[in-house]
Parts: C-alpha cells; sequence; structure tokens
C-alpha cells in the first residue's frame, strides 16, 4: 500500500483542498485536471491499466462520492424558529440585564425588597439551625482538616496497593500513571479506583496530582466519586460527582476544571488553566451530604455532593483517551492519596 | 464659462478617504462578523442580536449533524448563544468569529456527547426548533436534489454512510464541507494539525466511496 504524505505531496493537497471546496471551485478543477492527465484514455501496452491510472480513477471516485455530499448540502439543516430565537435572547437579555446591580427606585419596591429580606432571613435562620443539629453540615466539611492518610499510590510498575485498574483501556506505571498512546477512535476511560468502598457517613477527601504537559482533547483527565457504582465501567452512571479537566480554546488551549454533578448539571466551572504545568492538584472531599472541590488551590464548588447518603462510595481517577497519540505528551498522574480527619 | 466657485472639487487623498471612512456609519447589517462582536463587546445588544440572525442556522445544522438527535440540539445551541454573549470579553478582535463562536459550540458538542446518557429525552413537540428537514432521513434530501433516481440512491447512500464514520472522520466532513471552514479553521477549533484534517478527509471519502461501489457491485 503506497504511503500517503499529505505534509508534502503537493498533489494530496490540491485534491485534499478540492474535496473540502467542492464542485465548482478553482482546486476541483484544477485536480479534475491532474486526474484526467494521470489516466490516459487507453490503457499500457501490456494491456493493464498503469498503477498511475488505477490511482487516478480511485482519487476520482472519491471525487464523485465528494459531488453527492454536495448534492445533499441540506442534509439535517435546521432553522431556529420562533420559539428558540425569543428563548435566546431572552437568555441574552437577562443575562446583559444581571451585569450593573439595579438599585430600586420607588418605595413599593423598597418595601418589597426588604419584605423578601425579612423572609430570607427568616428561612436562612430556622435552615441554620435545623442544620446544625445535623453532623454533616458543609461547615463541618469545610472545616475538616484532613490529615490522615489511608490511602496513597506508590507508583512502580504494577497496580498499587489497595487501588484498582477501571476502564477498558490498560494504563503504564513507571513512577506515575500514563494513559496509552493507542486508543480507539471514541472516547475510551483507563485509570485508577480505590478497591474497598468507604462509608457514605465518613469524612474524607481524595486528592490527586496531575502532570499535564500539554493541552490535548484527546486525553481529558477526571477525577471521579461515586455513591455507589465501583467505576469500573467507561459509561458511568449516577450517583456520582466528576471533575473535569475540559480542554478549551481560546487564544490558546487550556485546561478549565468542570464539577458535573449527578443530575448531569455543570455546578462549577474553576479558572482557565494553561499548558506545561509540572503539578496541578486537584481535591474532592465529600461528607454525607456535602462536597467541595478544590482546583490549584482554589475552592471552586462547594455544595450538595448529590452522592446519596447509603450507598458505599468509591473514588478514583481516569483519563479519556481517543485517537493515536504517538510522539504526544499526555496528561499523566504523579500520586493519588485518600486522606480523612 | 464656469466661474472659479464651480472649479470640480481636487480628489480626495487616499489617507483622508480612510479617515472619512472610519467616520462614516456603516449600517449594521453591513458590517462584517468581527465588527459586530467588537459592538457586543461594547454593550450593543443590537450587534450581537445580528450576529445571532447570521449564525443559528448553520450552528443548529452543525448540531444536528453532530449529535445526530434532535433533543440535545436545542438545549446545546442555545448554551452556546449564551456562552458566547457571556464571555464575549474573550473573543480577541480580529480573530474570525465563526473560528471562535464554533469552538464553543464544539466544546458543548463534546461534553453533550460525554453526558449523553444522564441527559433527560424530551420529546419532540417541546423543541422550538422549525427545519426544512428536521427528520434528517437521507433519501428525502436525495430527492429534492435530483430527478435522476440512480443519483439520487447514491446521495441517499452516501449520506447515510456518513453517520457510520468514525466521529473525527464525520467531523472533518461536517466541519469542512457542511459549514465550509478551512483547514485552518478546523486546526484552531480542534486543536488538530491541518496535515491530520487532510488526511482525515482524504480517508472519510475513501470509506464514502468505497461504500459506494460496494453497494453497486451487490
Amino acid at each position: 500500500m503506497a504511503i500517503l504524505d499529505f505534509e508534502s505531496d503537493q498533489f494530496l493537497q490540491l485534491l485534499t483542498d478540492a474535496m473540502r471546496q467542492g464542485p465548482g471551485s478553482a482546486a476541483w478543477r484544477d485536480a479534475a485536471d491532474r486526474l484526467r492527465d494521470m489516466a490516459p484514455p487507453e490503457s499500457s501496452s501490456n494491456g493493464t491499466p498503469s498503477s498511475t491510472a488505477e490511482r487516478a480513477a480511485e482519487f476520482q471516485l472519491l471525487l464523485t462520492a465528494r459531488q453527492h455530499l454536495e448534492s445533499g448540502r441540506s442534509y439535517r439543516e435546521i432553522r431556529a424558529g420562533p420559539g428558540f430565537t425569543r428563548a435566546v435572547l431572552e437568555a441574552v437579555e437577562l443575562e446583559r440585564q444581571q451585569g450593573p446591580p439595579r438599585i430600586p427606585s420607588t418605595m413599593a419596591t423598597l418595601i418589597a425588597v426588604l419584605g423578601a429580606l425579612t423572609l430570607l432571613v427568616s428561612v436562612a435562620f430556622i435552615t441554620y439551625f435545623l442544620f446544625t443539629s445535623n453532623r454533616s453540615t458543609l461547615q463541618q466539611l469545610t472545616d475538616a482538616k484532613f490529615q490522615k492518610e489511608i490511602l496513597t499510590t506508590n507508583f512502580s510498575d504494577q497496580i498499587p496497593a489497595g487501588f484498582k485498574s477501571i476502564g477498558s483501556l490498560s494504563g503504564g506505571f513507571s513512577g506515575k500513571f500514563r494513559p496509552p498512546m493507542d486508543a480507539p477512535s471514541n472516547y475510551a476511560a483507563c485509570g485508577l479506583a480505590i478497591q474497598s468502598p468507604l462509608p457514605a457517613s465518613q469524612t474524607w477527601q481524595i486528592e490527586v496530582n496531575f502532570h499535564l504537559p500539554e493541552v490535548n482533547e484527546q486525553a481529558i483527565p477526571e477525577v471521579l466519586v461515586s455513591g455507589g457504582g465501583d467505576l469500573s465501567n467507561d459509561h458511568l452512571s449516577p450517583p456520582l460527582l466528576q471533575v473535569v479537566l475540559q480542554p478549551e480554546h481560546d487564544r490558546e488551549w487550556m485546561w478549565r476544571p468542570q464539577v458535573a454533578l449527578s443530575d448531569g448539571s455543570f455546578a462549577a466551572t474553576g479558572d482557565a488553566i494553561g499548558a506545561g504545568r509540572d503539578s496541578l492538584i486537584v481535591d474532592v472531599a465529600v461528607n454525607k451530604n456535602f462536597a467541595t472541590v478544590d482546583c490549584d488551590g482554589k475552592r471552586i464548588y462547594q455544595g450538595p455532593s448529590q452522592l446519596g447518603t447509603d450507598g458505599p462510595r468509591f473514588a478514583g481517577v481516569r483519563i479519556l483517551r481517543r485517537g493515536k497519540l504517538m510522539g504526544r505528551q499526555l496528561p499523566e498522574v504523579l500520586g493519588i492519596r485518600i486522606l480523612s480527619e | 464659462m464656469p466661474s472659479s466657485a464651480e472649479k470640480s472639487p481636487e480628489p480626495l487623498s487616499a489617507d483622508l478617504r480612510g479617515e472619512l471612512a472610519q467616520l462614516t456609519p456603516v449600517p449594521l447589517g453591513r458590517e462584517s462578523d468581527e465588527q459586530l462582536m467588537r459592538r457586543a463587546q461594547q454593550e450593543d445588544r443590537q450587534a450581537f442580536t445580528l450576529l445571532y440572525e447570521r449564525y443559528n442556522g448553520s450552528l443548529l445544522s452543525f448540531l444536528f449533524r453532530m449529535l445526530g438527535n434532535v433533543e440535545d440540539v436545542e438545549a446545546t445551541a442555545q448554551e452556546a448563544f449564551l456562552r458566547a454573549y457571556r464571555f464575549r470579553a474573550t473573543y480577541r478582535y480580529p480573530q474570525k468569529f465563526s473560528t471562535w463562536l464554533f469552538t464553543i459550540t464544539r466544546n458543548l458538542a463534546i461534553n453533550q456527547t460525554r453526558r449523553k446518557k444522564r441527559s433527560p429525552i424530551r420529546s419532540m413537540t417541546e423543541l422550538n426548533l422549525e427545519g426544512a428537514d428536521i427528520t434528517g432521513d437521507p433519501s428525502q434530501v436525495a430527492a429534492a436534489a435530483s430527478d435522476n433516481m440512480e443519483k439520487r440512491e447514491q446521495i441517499a447512500r452516501v449520506l447515510k454512510a456518513m453517520d457510520d464514520l468514525p466521529p473525527d472522520q464525520k467531523e472533518v466532513i461536517v466541519m469542512g464541507i457542511f459549514q465550509d471552514l478551512s483547514y485552518s479553521q478546523m486546526e484552531e477549533i480542534t486543536g488538530t494539525r491541518a496535515v491530520t484534517l487532510r488526511s482525515r478527509m482524504f480517508h472519510a471519502l475513501k470509506k464514502l466511496a468505497g461504500r459506494m461501489s460496494r453497494d453497486d457491485k451487490k
């Protein structure tokens, strides 16, 4: 099989330009002319088509497929209806209005605001008394000092004691945990999770230290806490709390930490983190009802964990991988610690 | 004989023409996307509304082609426009607006695909979308494209085969062919090198062509 060099073969570049720009473009006309020149009307002297002619015929088929795509351009075309347009523009307007703080101007508004404030204070007062009678409060979690090490990784050349491998892909160990360079074209997971669950009533923290040399959307790191399943499968189901380092692009590629909860919502988004980090620590602490998430020393979420109050708790880290990434530097896990008060 | 007052004016210098062009207000509708975004950054809501009008069709269609189901399209598209407005300060003029918007949208689409199992499915009647071809049925599209029965079948087969491509190959077809984004724009949006995108385009079309010739032989 001939090796196709899309980097320096000018004809392949012309052909792929023609494929993208489509019939009618200058690249298309040039490519079609070149293909006609490559495929003489008669076969070569020995009566069989030459390899150049075969290649031209193969490329011609690609252009024919491209022509069919051009004819099917209206495939899955949607326009926004009035309801959608109204919803978007109302959301934008709301966003715009939320910008500067609004000052109540009339006495009626002032009275209404004072009334609402009184109500809020009363509700907050009652809620405070109800929650302080319960040990598993958010305050208790934020005050917790995690000093006792329950488990820690010591990456040598095997899975560390107390941990198990999760996901359908296997990672490598050499002083750290690294995902494989080759992965299927759809996202698949490789990672590590604690072998034995922790009780939901216990207050504890998972601390993961990542090495993030470059941002790559084909290798996405996640820290996970489950309120039921043992995290083995690639597709996880709730109750689950995920901290995803999402690749994001503005002027340059960056990691954006996001906290996803069991209801499918993204509860918090942290500051963007640039590439080339030798060490980035993500902490997730949980008690019976609540969770806190810190990324790079900054608190990005504190609130309900949505993990349920009864099920066993598993914690782990994984890297979602897709595609082949030879020669690229992938995110790695330098260490995992499970800590309690 | 013309008086001195009736003399034709001297032609304006290039510098002066440039200055005047900057002073003359350009109707909002004729502004480039990038100029409109700059106005939106200066709290001009009408400019953002115009950008929405220019891009809602292509963004919704992009999401429908990528996600393959209308249930996810509405919420993702709405979130994409809202994020574009919310994070308008992060847009850097004169970066191409379409590239910036599609980067946001693509990231949301990837998130949506990964969360799909956990998202509630809503019924079609709840969606505020109306479409030329909301079912996405390839044979309907092919019927509208050609009177020739044989060609119709080939178009429908290619469109059907597109859904079986690996996601990265399908993405390059949707972005490059259906959304008309250049390789360099796609490189910026996906973070994948242009040479790799060219290779994906080639191999995707090769697969579609292979499917066509296999079906022809049957």
